[in-house]
């Protein structure tokens, strides 16, 4: 027996939008587990990119581009143990390499004027911390400011463990000269 | 104070300077990372069409090169499309006498074989005096008319097909000509009948 036409109507009318529903639903829930990610980790994020840049609003950006990558490869990397670590690697390679085309553009055009620093910053930590290569600076600021052992800064960063430890003790060894400081020896 | 303890500190309250504000940001790295995730999705996706696209081009140049490799006769010399050949497939003799001058003055006295395969190759085999190039050769059968670049690779011979209408009755093949400008061709054809041997 047919249907009666208004029931016919409620048919036609329910069904193209139950997918669209589901998809709309699965887009939402992904956007706010990437929101809650966003709102704890975007603070620390730009907070070490800023120890190595020294520029508040470019280590802004550039944990701000680390994030966009994030959500492109959300769908993979949310389903990772940690997709904070994961973000973190990409924002310090990020400001790494930046850093680098910055210091190599300083020198082409004769102006390395450092941008301003807040005032509640130490000034001349930082003041030194920048004669350290770029790589140099995001070691010092993985091991001492985000706590973390030697093989993950030397895996983020792509040397060996032996060469991280070297490199820590070298620039903590110029820093210690710099700032007229004494330096330990033990590292890890 | 050690540097260590001056790095756990100086840069701690030089980090706590920054204060970004994630909440007005956060839109923009949803809008920007859609667009991004859209952008490589698209690249994917011209990757693929161009993948395909290869290969729904290389494909039948590679199957082309194999068959020409695993079946040089078939593909040399003008080439033949294929048809319903099996409808002559087999294996027939004939024995030419020595009556006509092109017969004579050729060597082309004496039993010939000729093997008709379905897939629209052909082999010929000739008597001890004739001296000539019988490889690459196919034919080509559509209704009554049948085909062939027989003594293509033959300095005799233009470079072009020979067309006759063929019969078979019984056991008996026989082949009339058409059209023929290959003077060892009609002579071979159309000299004297066919019998199939198998």
């Amino acid at each position: 027996m047919p249907l009666p036409l208004a029931q016919r109507s409620v048919t036609l009318e329910t069904a193209p939008q139950a997918p669209r529903m589901w998809w709309g639903a699965v887009v939402k829930d992904q956007d706010s587990e990437f929101a809650s990610l966003y709102a704890a980790e975007f603070t620390p994020v730009s907070r070490t990119v800023f120890l190595i840049l020294h520029d508040r609003q470019r280590a802004e950006d550039i944990a701000q581009d680390a994030f966009i990558q994030l959500y492109s490869h959300w769908a993979r990397v949310s389903r990772y143990e940690r997709p904070g670590a994961w973000v973190r690697r990409v924002a310090i390679r990020l400001a790494v390499r930046h850093q680098n085309r910055e210091r190599i553009r300083a020198v082409l055009e004769k102006n390395a004027e450092p941008a301003a620093v807040p005032q509640q910053a130490d000034v001349d930590l930082l003041r030194s911390m920048r004669q350290l290569p770029p790589a140099y600076r995001a070691a010092l600021v993985l091991h001492y400011y985000e706590d973390w052992p030697i093989a993950e800064v030397a895996s983020v960063l792509g040397w060996t463990v032996s060469a991280t430890k070297v490199k820590l003790m070298r620039a903590r060894r110029r820093l210690g000269g710099l700032l007229q400081e004494e330096v330990g020896e033990d590292v890890g | 104070m050690s540097v260590e303890r001056r790095l756990r500190e100086g840069l701690e309250r030089s980090a706590s300077a920054v204060q970004p504000d994630a909440g007005r940001r956060l839109p923009e790295a949803i809008t920007r990372g859609r667009r991004r995730r859209r952008a490589r999705r698209a690249s994917w996706i011209v990757g693929a069409v161009a993948a395909l696209a290869v290969i729904g081009v290389a494909t039948p140049q590679v199957t082309s090169y194999i068959q020409r490799v695993q079946h040089p006769a078939a593909s040399q010399g003008p080439t033949l499309p294929p048809g319903p050949d099996a409808v002559i497939a087999g294996s027939y003799t004939t024995a030419l006498p020595a009556t006509s001058q092109v017969i004579r003055a050729n060597g082309m006295a004496g039993a010939w074989t000729l093997r008709l395969k379905a897939n629209g190759t052909m082999t010929l085999s000739a008597p001890r005096s004739f001296h000539g190039d019988l490889t690459s050769i196919a034919f080509r059968v559509r209704g009554d008319r049948f085909t062939t670049n027989a003594f293509v690779n033959d300095p005799r011979c233009a470079n072009d097909v020979g067309v006759y209408r063929w019969r078979r009755t019984g056991r008996t093949l026989v082949f009339t000509p058409v059209s023929d400008t290959c003077a060892l061709r009609r002579a071979l054809f159309s000299t004297k009948p066919w019998h199939t041997i198998r």
